[in-house]
């Protein structure tokens, strides 16, 4: 690890704030400058996010992904959301008022968030590449990209999970160019940005609707789980795909309460990554926008078209990877019992919900998350509010079955399954809720408090 | 004055963690490959080093020379700092490993005794 591949990263994630303050600008605007600055986590996680599906979409053209490519997608994206902004009048920022007052509790949390960021980054700075499936596949493929410029079939064939998609390997090759080498050590530096980069978007978006208290409690609750300490620097796309489903799955609960467009392109936008990511995006995608549509009943004549076209842009922006892997041969996608062969394992039932459950309730992994959020569902339900408690118990829902299912269809792993966590795929599934809970638990615990899911303060773009 | 106290706390974090860091273990680090060689100084095995490649293929070909003028057992392997290694391991002391030096510089072969990581 060098000085250079970190000045290299640093200059890559300045590039995706960049990129994403040109869309956040086209999508949304700002009034003031300390508004960007408030949702400069939210800007640079759509910039990651838009980079990340661009890139994979220029791998699957064929174009050759050189430093150039990057640099020039880069451009396009954010010269895209800024021509956006304009045609829309976005006024141009002032300096505006400053930042809302976060008393001394939340900055005491608040400041326990930032020392234990400022510590994981020393560890990931000297982090050697020991994840089995980083270094088995994701890295390989990333390096495949970084020295053959595109995606290589017969390499990617022969790899590991070849269908997976290849937006996290897409954004490692990234920061190889950036670095100016396959530095694979310095690499963990960039899990490390996607991690503060969500932190920040969830409190941006967050800090004008919940206290802080609330607010940075449960950031760090989930923060210092054992599970988020142990792995989230891994150079793989596990907490990648948890971060985007969370904002993904923030912004659409956030745009049920106040329906600001803004609010459903931006998870558009993250709903395509998350189905980019990994496969089991797909399934949490789909948990989204069934509760999101669930939630929305009373009021389905404007809502469902809306996340109609919504899950329509998203599966649009995912389906080129599909037919680039079909149209090669590669397969290994879906289940082994078939989409209708859960009849046939009916034993497997019962055992795989077990697997589920006690991997996303096991207090080793992730203290204390879960059992909260249901906690902060019903206190939420009972206070009366009803759009948010029922869209986060769906989503919830939802992704436990969709979990047991995938593990009742997968007929190769032995059930119930109680493997070490480093292995364990349920545990890999389970993070994607406890991450979500760092942004839905604060605005569930806010409803109850208040008696209704109606924000406090909305906002407006 | 609480809001600015609030604030201070947060400036206070950011500012003292690292600082206290600085303090307390220096300035930060940036290993080298040499980080990855080990002086015999310990207990435990050695191992005889004929050299260090930047690739497999140019360590094969160090390996399979030094196979062909008699030291049985060389391997290549990775140093985990970039370069591959290629080495007789588990020497069991350090007057064997020394002794397999003083053979190797009779072939023209300079290898340096490590110990074993």
């Amino acid at each position: 690890m060098t000085v250079r591949s970190l000045l290299g990263l640093v200059a890559l994630n300045l590039f995706a704030l960049g990129v994403g303050a040109g869309l956040l600008w086209g999508l949304r605007g700002w009034r003031s400058w300390w508004e960007l600055a408030r949702l400069a986590g939210l800007a640079y996680m759509l910039g990651v996010a838009a980079i990340g599906v661009a890139l994979t979409l220029v791998l699957v053209v064929g174009i050759p992904f050189s430093f150039a490519t990057i640099v020039l997608v880069g451009i396009a994206l954010a010269a895209a959301g800024l021509g956006v902004g304009v045609r829309l009048g976005r006024p141009r920022p002032l300096l505006g008022p400053g930042p809302r007052r976060i008393g001394l509790a939340g900055a005491a949390l608040a400041a326990l968030v930032i020392v234990y960021l400022e510590a994981l980054f020393r560890a990931a700075r000297l982090s050697g590449l020991y994840a089995f499936d980083a270094w088995s596949f994701w890295v390989p493929k990333a390096k495949a990209i970084y020295f053959f410029g595109g995606l290589d079939e017969q390499f990617f064939s022969e790899l590991p999970n070849a269908t997976y998609p290849p937006l996290v390997p897409a954004l490692e090759a990234t920061a190889f160019h950036f670095m100016g080498s396959p530095d694979v050590v310095t690499l963990h530096v960039q899990f490390w940005f996607l991690l503060a980069g969500f932190v920040a978007a969830v409190v941006g978006l967050l800090a004008t609707r919940v206290p802080p208290v609330l607010l940075w409690s449960f950031a760090l609750l989930a923060l210092v789980s054992p599970r988020v300490v142990g792995r989230t620097l891994e150079p793989q796309a596990d907490f990648t795909l948890d971060y985007l489903f969370g904002l993904a799955a923030l912004l659409v609960a956030l745009w049920l309460l106040e329906r600001q467009p803004w609010q459903l392109a931006s998870a558009t936008l993250f709903l395509g990554a998350t189905m980019l990511t990994k496969r089991e995006g797909q399934l949490l995608a789909a948990c989204v926008i069934a509760a999101a549509l669930a939630a929305s009943w009373r009021g389905w004549r404007s809502a469902w078209p809306r996340l109609g076209l919504a899950s329509a842009c998203a599966v649009a922006v995912a389906l080129p990877w599909r037919v680039w892997y079909v149209s090669h041969d590669l397969t290994g996608e879906f289940p082994t019992s078939g989409v209708t062969g859960l009849l046939d394992n009916l034993d497997r039932a019962r055992p795989s919900l077990q697997s589920v459950l006690s991997s996303a309730f096991d207090a080793g992994l992730w203290t204390v998350v879960l059992p909260l959020v249901i906690a902060a569902i019903v206190l939420a339900f009972i206070a009366g509010a009803r759009t948010l408690p029922v869209y986060a118990a769906l989503v919830y829902g939802l992704a436990l079955a969709g979990f047991t299912w995938a593990i009742w269809s997968f007929t190769e792993l032995e059930v119930p399954i109680e493997q070490d966590e480093a292995i364990n795929p349920v545990v890999r599934l389970t993070a994607s809720l406890v991450i979500l809970s760092v942004a839905l638990a604060p605005l569930l615990l806010d409803a109850a408090w208040r008696g209704t899911d109606r924000a406090a303060r909305t906002e407006k773009a | 004055m609480r809001r600015l106290a609030a604030w201070l706390v947060l400036a206070a974090a950011a500012l003292g963690y690292p600082l206290v860091v600085f303090g307390f273990a220096g300035a930060p680090a940036f290993p080298s490959r040499s980080d990855c060689v080990l002086s015999p100084t310990g207990e435990g095995e050695y191992q005889v080093v004929f050299g260090y490649r930047d690739s497999e293929l140019e360590a094969q070909g160090l390996r399979d020379h030094v196979l062909a003028v008699g030291f049985q057992g060389t391997e290549i392997a990775r140093d985990g700092c970039g370069r591959v290694r290629v080495a007789v391991d588990d020497v069991p002391s350090r007057e064997v490993g020394e002794e397999v030096i003083r053979q190797a510089r009779t072939v023209d072969l300079d290898p340096t005794l490590e110990q074993e990581g």
